[in-house]
């Protein structure tokens, strides 16, 4: 009950839509929410939903990790030397503000109309903002507890694991959420501009090929999915917050 | 190991900040040092920690632990794991202090002076034969803060350290310390077996 409770908003959310549906009246354009939850109720258990969904979601998480492994390479390197640290600050604080999308012909260029092309995009979108907040939060946690260390003598092995590794975890935390985020969104928009790409078909592509059918209902069901995915990951990142909140 | 500082003045931009002083604390002694504020207190403690140029001579043990107002357990672990990343021999003296209950909680789920109570043990169980406290009880209240003081100058005679302790607070110098080396603009003058009157009298004449 209290987590029916908490999603409150959701129901606000379905409250304006079905009173803006019901004032459109048009339900090629604003299909009603009782009609789209009972259209995804239908398409959840068809092959091309359920291949859409799989396709997103297998690229999403492969894209993600690699996102994750150089934001946490290019972290790793900056505690070694300051200089490095500067380095990958300053590249790091100028690449982030590049639209992701004015990289996609350099990326198409690149790998052509291959997965590849998906994943540099996943990776131009949320590496460098993530490898910014990580570093800046390193080194944050660095200033405020090296004194400690030092001055109570902590070994190096003992300080990394007990000290500032977890100094910095709400910060992980909170970098994975939005990497995630941010993977997520770029994903989905490729997907939509491109179709399949790669010969991969994802809920984008599925989402872009029903608005060109007019099943408006279709396209309704699949928002509905990628809002409820995005919730549960939230819900995911935001329960993993609350151990680390101290 | 005696600390023995002999004439020595805090450096800023090479220019002393007051006059030489001198002094000697031997083991198992708590020494205090009070007077108004930016007369040079917490600079001479750290010109005897080395974190400042000073003229004069200092003699120090090699290794001495600093506590700070602002100095904290780590929040994200237990009491017992910040004990244990110092020393692992703090059983009696959390016991002692009567404690033990609070060794598996974490520092937000215990009182503001038992975290205090608990820093200071964390010094205390370090080893170290010098402990340089720069007012370490200012954030605690007085009602809080004596029978910490009572349990850390019992645990400090029976450990043999030596401590020098900073701070404004006079009844706190006098329920902790042997001597008061009381500073002001003007002079600088030593008080033993210290009380609230004559730490005010060398403040105030």
């Amino acid at each position: 009950m209290k987590y029916i409770l908490n999603h409150w908003p959701l129901a606000i959310l379905f409250i304006t839509w079905e009173i803006f549906g019901r004032i459109v009246d048009n339900k090629i354009l604003v299909p009603m929410p009782i009609d789209t939850l009972m259209t995804l109720g239908s398409m959840i258990f068809t092959k091309q939903y359920l291949t859409a969904l799989y396709t997103s979601l297998s690229v999403m998480l492969i894209g993600w990790l690699l996102v994750l492994l150089i934001i946490f390479f290019l972290t790793s390197i900056t505690l070694f030397n300051k200089n490095i640290r500067y380095f990958v600050d300053y590249i790091s604080s100028g690449a982030q503000v590049l639209p992701t999308f004015s990289m996609f012909p350099i990326f198409l260029l690149i790998f052509g109309l291959t997965i590849d092309t998906i994943y540099a995009m996943i990776c131009w979108s949320a590496a460098w903002i993530g490898t910014v907040s990580l570093v800046s939060a390193t080194s944050a946690s660095r200033t405020r507890w090296e004194k400690y260390v030092i001055n109570l003598r902590i070994s190096k092995i003992k300080a990394l694991t007990l000290v500032y590794f977890p100094s910095v975890m709400p910060e992980i935390i909170s970098v994975l959420k939005n990497s995630w985020g941010a993977s997520w969104r770029i994903l989905i928009a490729i997907e939509m501009v491109f179709g399949a790409l790669g010969g991969r078909f994802g809920l984008g592509a599925l989402m872009s090929e029903q608005k060109v059918v007019y099943n408006t209902l279709e396209v309704w069901a699949i928002l509905i999915t990628l809002l409820f995915i995005g919730i549960i990951v939230s819900q995911g990142f935001n329960y993993a917050r609350s151990k680390y909140s101290w | 190991m005696d600390l023995t500082v002999t004439n020595v003045s805090p450096l800023i931009n090479a220019t002393p900040i007051c006059p030489g002083i001198t002094f000697n604390v031997s083991p198992g002694q708590i020494l205090g040092i009070t007077g108004p504020s930016g007369v040079g207190k917490t600079s001479l403690l750290n010109a005897i920690a080395g974190l400042l140029p000073y003229s004069g001579n200092i003699n120090r043990p090699d290794t001495f632990q600093i506590f700070q107002e602002t100095d904290q357990l780590f929040p994200w672990l237990t009491v017992r794991q910040n004990l244990e990343l110092v020393s692992l021999e703090y059983a009696d003296t959390v016991e002692k202090w009567k404690l033990t209950d609070q060794l598996d909680k974490v520092p937000s789920k215990i009182s503001g002076g038992q975290k205090q109570r608990f820093t200071l043990i964390r010094g205390i169980i370090s080893m170290r034969p010098l402990l340089l406290c720069d007012e370490p009880l200012s954030g605690v209240d007085n009602i809080t803060a004596v029978p910490i003081l009572i349990d850390f100058k019992k645990e400090i005679k029976r450990l043999n350290r030596s401590v020098i302790w900073v701070s404004h607070n006079l009844s706190e110098l006098c329920d902790i310390c042997d001597s008061v080396i009381v500073i002001t603009s003007e002079k600088v003058s030593q008080v033993s077996s210290p009380t609230i009157q004559k730490i005010k009298h060398e403040i105030y004449t």
